[in-house]
């Protein structure tokens, strides 16, 4: 069987772990979230962008 | 349902192209915001942002639609799908927010637009708000730049759902058919449908 990028890193018996990249990638979604979130809840964002300020 | 070669290369290039030309038109749209921002010139500063609104609409709305469209297509008409693997996945997810975000800022730049076409916007008027054109443009640029690359470089890595296609394409496929899970198995003999 050709071995390629799909097939798991480990081999065919073991479940391939989420990459690396990928959880770095989730935390930095997470964050931004979180910080978008905290600014609209603080008013600075979002709801209006500022309109008729 | 794989796309036949010259389906799949049409596609691909459409893809390639609305993906492209929307980076291109965010970076135009920054540069407006920008100097919208930081010229001290009143028509300068109403040229640009009537320049952004325009922009806005008839060039970035419809390419991120268009780019959206044709990924899913490259997706879901390729055997790389939607779910299988995760480059695929956040290059989707990364796209679908950068959408729906623009679609909800289409407002606020007409809005300033609007202001600058109807009287002189002092470098104090809407100071936040052309703050966050600068900022939120910014960050659509990043998104779609950090897009292309997971295009070009393809990261390693298959989802659960993806490792259990794979498995049961193993399980079902003849004992005497070496199982290619790549899309090498699509119908073009080189590198998988790729943009």
């Amino acid at each position: 069987m050709k071995r390629d990028a799909t097939s798991p890193e480990r081999g065919d018996s073991t479940r391939p772990r989420m990459p690396t990249w990928v959880k770095v990638f989730a935390i930095v979604g997470l964050i931004l979230f979180i910080a978008v979130l905290i600014l609209h809840l603080t008013g600075n964002s979002l709801g209006n962008h500022g309109i008729d300020k | 349902m794989v796309m036949p070669p010259a389906v799949r290369k049409f596609a691909l290039t459409a893809h390639v192209t609305t993906s492209v030309g929307w980076l291109g038109s965010v970076a135009a749209f920054l540069a407006l915001s920008i100097v919208g921002l930081a010229s001290g010139d009143t028509m300068t500063v109403r040229g640009a942002y009537i320049a952004a609104d325009a922009i806005t609409w008839y060039v970035i709305v419809p390419l991120s639609l268009a780019s959206l469209a044709g990924g899913l297509i490259q997706s879901v008409g390729t055997t790389w799908g939607v779910c299988r693997h995760y480059w695929v996945l956040v290059k989707l997810l990364l796209t679908t927010a950068a959408t729906l975000l623009l679609l909800l800022h289409t407002k606020p730049i007409a809005y300033v637009a609007d202001r600058a076409a109807n009287a002189a916007l002092a470098p104090g008027d809407l100071r936040r708000l052309r703050i966050q054109l600068v900022a939120d443009a910014s960050l659509a640029l990043i998104a779609l730049l950090v897009n292309t690359a997971l295009s070009i470089f393809k990261p390693r890595g298959v989802t659960p759902y993806g490792y259990r296609r794979q498995a049961e394409e193993r399980a079902s496929a003849p004992a005497d058919q070496a199982i290619v899970s790549l899309p090498e198995r699509a119908s073009s003999p080189r590198s998988p449908a790729s943009d």
